[in-house]
């Protein structure tokens, strides 16, 4: 078992404790932070193994991940910099990359008058390239001792990032210019620097060479390209032609001058590779060459008898000779693949319309606008008179050995653009094929000569001239060097970019669909044109933009819908959105009843009474006055017209007998069980009994009640019967509680319930008067005394007479009884009390006096009755009726 | 708890019901119960007297509406406690209080009933117009009708006849619902012995 050691004491405690069993020390932090305390950093760590796995997951291939980047990041070499650490440095190395790509160092330092200004028009550059040709300016006698594959890649590689700049073709003419001039020239390279640029050029390229060092002692060959170019360069005067180079091109000239092969020798050693390629050296700007063929001009490189042409144009690609070995090339072919097809630094005023087709394709593929006035890997034919125009790319010679795929990335689409609906480009592109070698015409344009689509014009690699050969036509070369950077495009990626990127055009038509009946309308893929611009579905489907006026100024002249024509004052000015609540009829309507219901929760409402309720009250009033006045006048009167009837019913007989056969001076129980409310019903009841058996018996009577009324009441009934009158001794026994229980209990044991009873037992009561208004009373009592006589207990019981003296109410619920014998007579009512009193002598008299107001009011009450319940039936089958008519 | 007084009440009520049987063992045990209820029933009495007094004096003491008759009713109840008390239910003064305010009130409330009985009687038709509620009146018509005291005395025949005709329908009836009563009485005890239902307070 896993033990814990207390933080206090030390000691070891087992781990299912939670306080230490030493010295009572929580083994275990509070988690809680209470007020007052600190809280204790936590390690997060800690936490890692609640995680759910599949966030382990996600943690795990974030820290492999990252791995593999730190990896791949420590793989790469470093540049240093003994710069302190700059905010914007990724500002800075943007800026210093976008100038590596126009100007690479090595070709910076090729020239030591140009390099500065490519440090200056650019970001400050890695010394990879620069240092190369900077050798050649500073010392032609120092060998390269640096691998020579390693910087043409490296250059070939700066190349094809390079933008397009019209500083960097100025640069390249001036090159071309002072490496025709200065043939003399050595060019110095810093060995330090150039180690550093081969550093950085060997880790920035991915070649299949990697395993070139620096350390080739091959000075000789690995300058005699540079001999190679500038005798090109002499040869086909390229070098005079193209006169916008940029300053770098200039430098890059001077390498070019018969002096090369003093020049440093060991950086220099990537260019030994340079001279493996098979191919010879392309002559792109003299010959057209086919659009698939791209490395033929690294086979003049490799040649280093051949002179470099001093006015070899910057845009021809200068073979190297030095490479002896014709190596594969294909690392040319790799980087072709892996770089982007970007475009080559050209000035603008250099461009001419080979140069602009050579670039035409890329254009069309980036969406470049413009129909191409040639197409992309059209084979300008140079001539010997016109300056051949600026290459792109010095390399390859695409007129032979284009391969296949470059082929078809670079042939000239059928169809326009979609965006281009001019006509234009149809026109151009039959002058692009006459006028193809007379692009050198078009070299001095400038560069705002961009705007005209159809004078597009794509600018040439700097980097062209020295890779090509004097007899390369320069639009060739170019159009190689675009062919081997190009990617191969799918049709749907050069077809659709050029509608989105050519708004400027003016795209009023549609696209001459019906000019070429075996472009189809292909179905794009539902990703595609979901990520075509908006500009390309309006252009489509604005079929009106023909209504829309041309620009006659500014950038976009002559391009119509690409500003929405909207006048001032126009009609389309969206409309004022008023701030108001905006509501409509209904919704206001609601909002009133809304405000109503809710101003009526507040204030009270009438209750509404009907005349139904007022009626009643008449009604009732007028029964009630009716009444009180007939039988008051009655009652008033004394009247005693009404006769009694002398017979008897059989229990009033019975109770009367029972009365008469008393003993004399027996003791009778009489129960007292009616409330106030009826008293004078039941005093006029239960008087001519009772004057009977006192007349008769002269009997101890004992009154007792099971309601605590019962007893005043008594005092009561012997007051208006006239029984105290009569001198009769009484017992008033009180409230008898505890209702049947009690009763059980005065019957079983009547001198331990009420010791004032004076009974030792219940059958010393020669008869039982139970007085009582309602027949709950009445049944305990005849119940609880059938018990004790059931039981035999007491055989007295079974001969004492219960006389029942009830209420008109309470007498048929109590008739049963009579019936079945357990009551021996039963006067119930004032009808029988009338009679019984009548026989009695009329003694005390009550019910007599009763007697007229009783049958007048029962009269009035039958009378009233029957006319009211007709009266009532009446009204309500007339209403009904009329209820039944309405509905 | 509420075990304990369920067991109580279930226990005294079958030693009662066996007091019957078996009187010679359980009948001194049974009249103590007996004799312990009744004396529970009269305390009864008094609490609920407190009671209504407590809640009178409440309302009069919140101020709420009829404050002023509760506190009238508990000072008429203590006097006449106290009164009868002293001198006992066979005082005059006592009398008085019973012949002249007690009797004439509930007197007068049972008057009021019969006006409101013969004013449902004439309104039955209008509100319900069916062969029940015109049987019921008829039958009411007739009683009274027997009944009633004519100043040409009785039609003894007549009311002899239906008497006995409505009487032998009346003393059905009510032996129905004695018997019902009876019936409804022993379930209620046997309920009470087995601990189904509990007025005591034990649900």
């Amino acid at each position: 078992m896993a033990e814990l050691r207390c933080p206090k004491c030390g000691k070891s405690n087992p781990e299912v404790l939670d306080i230490c069993q030493f010295c009572q020390t929580p083994l275990k932090p509070d988690p809680v932070l209470r007020i007052g305390q600190t809280p204790t950093k936590k390690n997060t760590g800690e936490l890692e193994s609640v995680l759910p796995d599949w966030l382990k997951d996600v943690r795990q291939q974030a820290r492999d991940s990252a791995e593999e980047d730190a990896a791949q990041a420590a793989a790469q070499p470093k540049v240093e910099k003994n710069e302190p650490p700059d905010l914007l440095a990724g500002l800075v190395s943007q800026s210093s990359d976008a100038g590596e790509e126009e100007i690479p160092d090595w070709l910076a330092s090729i020239n030591p008058t140009a390099s500065p200004k490519p440090a200056a028009s650019s970001m400050p550059a890695p010394p990879s390239g620069s240092d190369f040709f900077a050798q050649f300016n500073q010392s032609e006698d120092k060998p390269a001792s640096k691998p020579a594959q390693e910087d043409v890649p490296a250059s070939v590689d700066n190349e094809s990032d390079q933008s397009s700049g019209s500083s960097e073709n100025d640069e390249l003419s001036k090159w071309f210019s002072q490496a025709s001039e200065q043939s003399e020239e050595v060019v110095e390279i810093d060995p330090e620097a150039q180690r550093q640029g081969d550093a950085a050029w060997v880790s920035n390229f991915d070649s299949p060479l990697p395993s070139q060092q620096p350390e080739a002692p091959k000075e000789e060959e690995d300058l005699s390209w540079l001999h190679n170019l500038e005798a090109a360069s002499k040869q086909t005067g390229d070098l005079q032609a193209p006169k916008r180079g940029t300053d770098w091109m200039a430098s890059f000239e001077t390498p070019s001058t018969p002096s090369e092969p003093s020049r440093s020798q060991e950086d220099l050693s990537w260019l030994d590779n340079l001279g493996g390629i098979d191919e010879s050296p392309q002559q792109a700007p003299a010959q057209p060459s086919t659009p698939g063929e791209d490395l033929s001009w690294l086979n003049n490189l490799g040649a280093p008898s051949e002179p470099q042409p001093s006015d070899a144009s910057p845009d021809k690609p200068v073979p190297s000779r030095s490479f002896a070995s014709e190596e594969d090339l294909s690392w040319l072919d790799n980087l072709g693949r892996t770089s982007e097809p970007s475009q080559p630094i050209e000035t603008a005023s250099e461009s001419s319309s080979s140069s602009q087709e050579d670039l035409s394709w890329l254009n069309d593929l980036g969406g470049e606008p413009g129909p191409q006035l040639t197409p992309p890997f059209a084979e300008p034919e140079s001539t010997e008179s016109d300056m051949p125009p600026r290459q792109t790319a010095p390399l390859g010679k695409k007129e032979e050995t284009e391969p296949d795929w470059l082929k078809s990335a670079m042939e000239v689409p059928s169809m326009p653009p979609p965006g281009d609906v001019s006509m234009d480009w149809f026109t151009n592109q039959d002058q692009a094929f006459d006028h193809a070698p007379s692009a050198g015409t078009s070299q001095d344009r400038p560069v705002e000569e961009k705007a005209d689509p159809a004078s597009r014009t794509p600018q040439p690699s700097p980097f062209s001239d020295v890779f090509s050969t004097p007899s390369e036509p320069s639009s060739l070369s170019s159009q190689d060097v675009d062919s081997l950077f190009s990617v191969e495009m799918p049709d749907w990626l050069s077809r659709s970019e050029p509608a989105a990127d050519q708004p400027a055009s003016g795209q009023t038509t549609l696209p001459p669909a019906e000019s070429d009946e075996s472009l189809a309308p292909v179905d794009l893929p539902s990703w595609v044109q979901a990520m075509r611009p908006m500009e390309a579905v309006i252009s489509e489907t604005a079929s009106g933009a023909e209504d829309e006026p041309e620009e006659t100024e500014g950038p976009l002249a002559g391009l119509r819908g690409v500003i929405p024509g909207m006048t001032i004052g126009s009609s389309m000015r969206p409309k004022s959105i008023s701030l108001k609540l905006q509501a409509t009829d209904e919704q206001q309507a609601s909002a009133a009843l809304l405000e109503k219901i809710l101003g009526g929760e507040t204030s009270p409402r009438a209750l509404i009474t009907s005349s139904f309720v007022a009626s009643q009250q008449v009604l009732r009033w007028t029964l009630t006055a009716l009444f009180l006045a007939v039988l008051g006048v009655v009652i008033s009167l004394r009247s005693q017209m009404m006769p009694v009837s002398p017979s008897l019913p059989a229990e009033g007989d019975a109770a009367s007998q029972a009365v008469v056969s008393l003993p004399a001076n027996a003791k009778v129980l009489v129960v007292i069980d009616y409330e106030p409310s009826l008293a004078g019903e039941m005093e006029a009841i239960g008087g001519p009994l009772l004057d009977q058996m006192i007349l008769t018996s002269h009997p101890n009577l004992s009154f007792v009640s099971t309601s605590p009324n019962g007893a005043v009441l008594v005092e009561r009934m012997l007051s208006n019967t006239g029984i105290t009158q009569a001198g009769v001794e009484y017992r008033n026994l009180g409230f008898l509680p505890g209702g049947s229980a009690g009763v059980l209990g005065f019957v079983e044991r009547p001198a331990e319930i009420i010791p004032a009873s004076e009974v030792g037992k219940f059958s010393d009561y020669a008869m039982l008067v139970v007085m009582t208004d309602h027949a709950e009373s009445g049944r305990i009592w005849v119940e609880q005394l059938h018990a004790q006589r059931v039981k035999q207990v007491d055989l007295a019981l079974g001969n004492q007479p219960l006389i029942v003296i009830a209420s008109a109410q309470a007498g048929p619920l109590l008739q049963p009884y009579v019936s079945s014998g357990q009551i021996t007579g039963m006067i119930s009512g004032l009808s029988q009390a009338a009679r019984y009193e009548y026989i009695n002598g009329s003694r005390p008299g009550i019910a007599r006096s009763y007697w007229d107001a009783f049958g007048v009011g029962l009269a009035m009450a039958i009378v009233l009755i029957i006319v009211g319940s007709l009266w009532s039936l009446f009204t309500g089958i007339r209403a009904r009726r009329a209820e039944a008519e309405q509905g | 708890m509420r075990v304990f007084t369920a067991a109580l009440a279930i226990a005294a009520g079958i030693i009662v019901l066996l007091g019957y049987f078996y009187p010679d063992q359980l009948e001194a045990f049974r009249l103590l119960l007996v004799d312990w209820a009744i004396i529970i029933a009269g305390m009864a009495v008094l609490v609920g007297i407190f009671n209504l007094a407590a809640v009178q004096m409440e309302k009069f003491r919140a101020r709420q509406k009829g404050g002023m008759y509760g506190i009238l009713l508990v000072l008429s109840l203590l006097g006449t406690f106290a009164y009868g008390l002293f001198f006992g239910p066979e005082d005059r003064y006592l009398r008085l209080t019973v012949d002249a305010i007690i009797v004439p009130v509930e007197a007068s409330l049972m008057a009021i009933l019969a006006v409101t009985l013969i004013y449902a009687s004439i309104r039955l038709l209008r509100r319900r117009v069916d062969v029940m509620s015109v049987l019921f009146l008829s039958v009411a018509v007739i009683f009274l009708i027997a009944i009633m005291p004519t100043p040409f005395g009785g039609i003894t025949a007549l009311q002899d006849f239906i008497l006995e005709i409505a009487g032998m329908f009346s003393r059905g009836g009510a032996r129905g619902l004695l018997i019902g009563i009876a019936l409804g009485t022993l379930l209620t005890g046997l309920r009470v012995l087995f601990g189904v239902d509990r007025p005591y307070g034990g649900n």
